[in-house]
Order: structure tokens, then C-alpha cells, then sequence
């Protein structure tokens, strides 16, 4: 860190103009895991206060919306499940799907909303969007617990489901969302910067990836032309063995599995190095 | 001699003048296929070159150097635009230089404002860990002296109050006591002293002054000469982005200080 030229005592912290592009220093985000934490606990206490039902609204989100899917998509446009009891069906895609949005737009925001906090202190800038991550797995965990009664309870009542050792991969997948959120959120994070349009471009952009997702149907269902299409979908897989694990029904396969995995990864290090760089001078373009 | 703990060389900060990128990725689009056409900018500005020329920037920072030692209180005075804030910006690593180099010894705690990251949902007790975890305390640090803390800021009786309910002095005391309860090596403050009532100004500047007496280093930048008279065993007088006065240690003590207030 220190000069070479310089008397022996070693300087703690030398500033210098931009660091080169892998210079990403993880280290730092590591000491400072209790900012991380408390950021994960401001934001779960914040957002209910002054609410009547309060944390119950973690649990009303996933119900209606699975209730309008049920609806919408089984009842009226009468959509294929894969024969799964289209109620578990759709509460098991958007479970996965809402946790990989909530990722990708909040951490989207990391620069544009913290523009005050960021221009006065500086601690490693990247505690923002873990912390993010963290808090909404916190919630991924309420309507995880939901979804499992559910699950219980069909299958109590001799529903065709069969959850199967897959279920073992759970924290896998979750990763999985967590680091394609994640560097998705800190790339276009990083871009808007610059250029205001992509934050526009997420907002609708998460909406639609999700009709590009087998969230509301089965991979069978899609015709083979468009099947390529899908599964380049990082998503797709991990939606697909998520409702393959806990329900019995789907498209599993080893390789897709890890062509999300890798691509969870290259675009986790992309998000890192360019978060990494833009984070020492946004404040002079933001 | 050797105990210099900021080591300031040839520090320079441009900034762009007008528009950066425009903003928008179409108008930055517009720009690119101007260019690739040949024809003029149509973001440039009338009578401009196609190239950007140093019109368009500002030097707010130009060739500063200097060092602090341990123990010292370094005021930084000069007008507005004179570039004290930048040289606390870069320090405090908002935001990266241009060039030229910093070199630190010790942790380094800066105070830009007051009360950064509060929430105004939280209650005084969940903003004293949030505010100081942000300043850089960790979670251990802030339990010890969360007593103090309070007991500092006066508001012991609104403690478990959203702080969106305080007062505006009541909020500005809370937030400095969790900041002069910081215990860097190098504490950098910007004119956060001009906050509450002259009782508690009084408060700070003394806490600050003890800070110092305890051999820790401090950077004070202020326009409140009292107080700068009153803290700063050495003063640094900046003006159009370069330092003016004298710059190095070995001139230092008070009266030094007092001198270069006279002259400004």
C-alpha cells in the first residue's frame, strides 16, 4: 500500500487518483459488516413503522399476488402448470421472481438514492447494496415459510406434489438470485451515474424479464423455437428447479444449472470491478 | 519530526465545467454521431473547438502540499470556492483526486456534517448505532459509550422518540454528540461547530479541544475565527485552489496562527 520511498513507519491509507480497474478491496467491505448489518436492520424496522399490520405485509404481498396469478393465468388465460395445483405453481414463481427483483431494482438505487450519505462519508460504498440483498432475504425467508405451509397443507390434502432431495439446493439457488441481482443492480447502478435513462429502462425493464422467465408458465409449455431463447435466461433455471424441488414438476438439467451459476459470476465480477471504479469519483457527475 | 501523520503532495482536483455526459445516454448518442459524421458537437457550446479545451474545466485544486503532525490542529480558512472543502472531500475519500498523492497514518474520522445517514423513522437510540457505525465505529465501540453519548447530546428523556419528532436542536445535538464521541487518530470537521445554541457551542469546541490535547490530530475547517483562534495551534489560509500562507510545520504554535488570522 505504502511507497516504496518513503521513511519505514508504513502510511495507513494512501489516497491517489483513480485505482486501477481490479483494485476492488473487499477487505473493506468485511470490516465493515455491522454497518451492513445495520443497514439490513434499518431497513426492515423503517419500512413498517407507522403501520397497522405491519411485518403481516410480507406475507398480504405474496398472497394477492399469487391470488391474482391463480386467477388471471389459471382461471381466465387457463395457462399450463406442468399439472401442479396452479395455486403452489404460481406462489413458488413468484417467491423466486419477487426475490431477484427487489434485488435487482434496490440495489439499482445504490448510487441515485444515497447521493447525501455518500457525499459526506465514506465507508465501503458496497455495504449498501449487501445490506440490500441481506434484508431481502430476510423477507424471502417470511414468504418462504408461507410457501412451505402451503405446500404442507396440499400435500396433506393429497395434492399430486412431490418435493424431492433437489430441496437441498435451495440455499444454492438463492445465491444464485442473489448474485445476478446483485451485479445486475450495481452495473446499472453504476451506469446511472451517467446516464439517468436506465433507471427508467429497470422499473420496466425487471417487469417484462419476468414474462421472459417461466414464472407464470412451465419451460414445456414454450415451443421448441423459443426454448434456446429461455434458457438463456439465467433465471429460467433457477425458477425451473426451484419448482422442480419443492413441487415435482419441471425442467431440470445439470448444465443449465451451472450456465447460471457461471454467468452469476462473471456478471457479479463485472458489477464489482465497475461499481468499484465508479465509486471514487461519482460524486463529481452524479 | 518524523511524526507526520498526513502528508498532503501536490494534490490537484479538476472538475468539469457544464454539462457531464449531458445526462442522458441519447444526448451523449446525439454527440457520437455528430462526431462520426464530422459535424459540430451539438452539445458544444457556440465558438467552441471540437476538442475540450481547458475552458471547460476548473481547477479547484491546484499543486497543494503540506503536512500535519501528530498532535496538531490545522484550522483551514479562506472564502468560499477557495477549495476547503474539496481538500475535506478528498481527504475524507468522497471523492478520488486528480493528482498528487495523500498519505495517512492512523484512522481518520471526518465530520462533513452532522448527522449523516439519521433516519428520521428510527428513534435517537437505533440513529446513535446506525450514525456511528456509518462514522465508522463498529457495533462494540458504540455500545461502550452509548451513556456518554446521550448524556452529552441532552436529549435523555426523547431517547426512544423517532427523531423526525425532535427538534431541529435537539436533532443537531444528538448527532454531534455520536460524532465527538468518534475516537480517530485524525479527525477532519467541517464547520459542523455552527450548530445549536451557543451554550452547546461552547460543548464542542471544548470536546474538540480536548480531543487534541489527548494527541490526537484534527483539521478544522471554519469561518468562525473565534474558534479558530481558539483551537488551532497552526492555520493554513487558502485561496483559488492553492494555499497562500506558509505551509510547513516547523512555524508552527498559536501565535503563528494568530498572525495569519490577522492578515486575512
Amino acid at each position: 500500500m505504502a511507497d516504496g520511498q518513503i521513511e519505514p513507519p508504513a502510511w495507513d491509507l494512501v489516497i491517489r487518483p483513480r485505482r486501477r480497474w481490479f483494485d476492488v478491496r473487499l477487505r473493506e467491505l468485511w470490516q465493515a459488516r455491522d454497518l451492513v448489518m445495520l443497514f439490513v436492520w434499518r431497513d426492515f424496522v423503517s419500512v413498517y413503522k407507522q403501520t397497522i399490520l405491519g411485518p403481516l405485509w410480507y406475507l398480504i404481498q405474496p398472497l394477492l399476488t399469487t391470488l391474482t396469478f391463480t386467477i388471471v393465468f389459471g382461471q381466465v388465460a387457463k395457462l399450463s402448470t406442468d399439472g401442479l395445483p396452479p395455486f403452489l405453481f404460481y406462489m413458488a414463481g413468484t417467491l423466486i421472481w419477487s426475490y431477484f427483483a427487489a434485488c435487482l431494482t434496490k440495489t439499482s438505487a445504490t448510487f441515485g438514492g444515497n447521493v447525501a450519505l455518500f457525499g459526506k462519508v465514506y465507508f465501503a460504498r458496497l455495504a449498501v447494496p449487501v445490506s440490500v440483498l441481506i434484508s431481502n432475504l430476510v423477507t424471502f425467508a417470511i414468504q418462504f415459510a408461507l410457501f412451505l405451509a402451503f405446500v404442507a397443507y396440499f400435500s396433506a390434502r393429497g395434492a399430486a406434489i412431490h418435493p424431492n432431495a433437489w430441496v437441498l439446493m435451495t440455499p444454492v439457488l438463492v445465491l444464485m438470485m442473489a448474485g445476478l441481482g446483485l451485479g445486475f443492480g450495481i452495473i446499472v447502478s453504476s451506469l446511472t451515474t451517467k446516464y439517468r435513462d436506465l433507471s427508467f429502462l429497470v422499473t420496466f425493464g425487471v417487469q417484462l424479464l419476468m414474462f421472459a422467465t417461466p414464472v407464470i408458465y412451465p419451460v414445456s409449455a414454450v415451443p421448441e423455437r423459443f426454448r434456446g431463447l429461455l434458457l438463456a435466461n439465467p433465471m429460467t433455471p433457477i425458477v425451473e428447479t426451484f419448482r422442480y424441488a419443492f413441487l415435482g414438476a419441471g425442467t431440470v438439467e445439470v448444465p443449465h444449472l451451472l450456465y447460471s451459476f457461471v454467468f452469476m459470476l462473471v456478471v457479479l465480477s463485472a458489477g464489482t470491478v465497475i461499481f468499484s471504479h465508479v465509486e471514487q469519483t461519482f460524486m463529481d457527475t452524479v | 519530526m518524523s511524526d507526520t501523520v498526513i502528508q498532503v503532495e501536490r494534490l490537484s482536483k479538476r472538475y468539469r465545467l457544464g454539462t457531464i455526459g449531458t445526462g442522458t445516454l441519447s444526448h451523449d448518442l446525439n454527440r457520437w454521431w455528430a462526431r462520426v459524421r464530422g459535424r459540430p458537437d451539438p452539445a458544444a457550446k457556440i465558438g467552441q473547438g471540437r476538442k475540450a479545451d481547458d475552458e471547460d474545466f476548473v481547477w479547484a485544486l491546484r499543486d497543494v502540499s503540506f503536512e500535519v503532525n501528530r498532535g496538531e490542529v490545522l484550522g483551514i480558512i479562506g472564502r468560499n470556492g477557495a477549495g476547503k472543502s474539496t481538500l475535506l472531500k478528498i481527504l475524507s475519500r468522497v471523492t478520488a483526486p486528480t493528482a498528487g498523492e495523500v498519505r495517512i497514518r492512523g484512522r481518520i474520522a471526518s465530520l462533513l456534517e452532522v448527522g449523516t445517514g439519521f433516519h428520521p423513522e428510527l428513534t435517537g437510540r437505533e440513529n446513535i448505532f446506525l450514525n456511528g457505525a456509518i462514522l465508522g465505529m463498529n457495533k462494540a465501540e458504540i455500545l461502550r459509550k452509548f451513556d456518554e453519548i446521550v448524556a452529552f447530546s441532552e436529549v435523555e428523556k426523547f431517547i426512544d422518540t423517532p427523531v423526525k419528532r425532535y427538534s431541529s436542536g435537539m436533532y443537531v445535538r444528538l448527532a454531534f454528540a455520536v460524532a465527538a464521541h468518534l475516537e480517530p487518530e485524525i479527525l477532519i470537521v467541517d464547520e459542523v461547530l455552527a450548530v445549536g445554541d451557543a451554550e452547546f457551542q461552547k460543548k464542542c469546541l471544548g470536546k474538540m479541544g480536548e480531543a487534541a490535547g489527548r494527541g490526537r490530530t484534527v483539521l478544522f475547517v471554519s469561518h468562525n475565527m473565534h474558534a479558530i483562534s481558539e483551537l488551532c495551534t497552526r492555520v493554513i489560509l487558502m485561496e483559488g485552489g492553492r494555499i497562500v500562507s506558509p505551509s510547513s510545520p516547523d512555524s508552527s504554535g498559536p501565535p503563528a496562527g494568530r498572525r495569519h488570522l490577522a492578515a486575512v
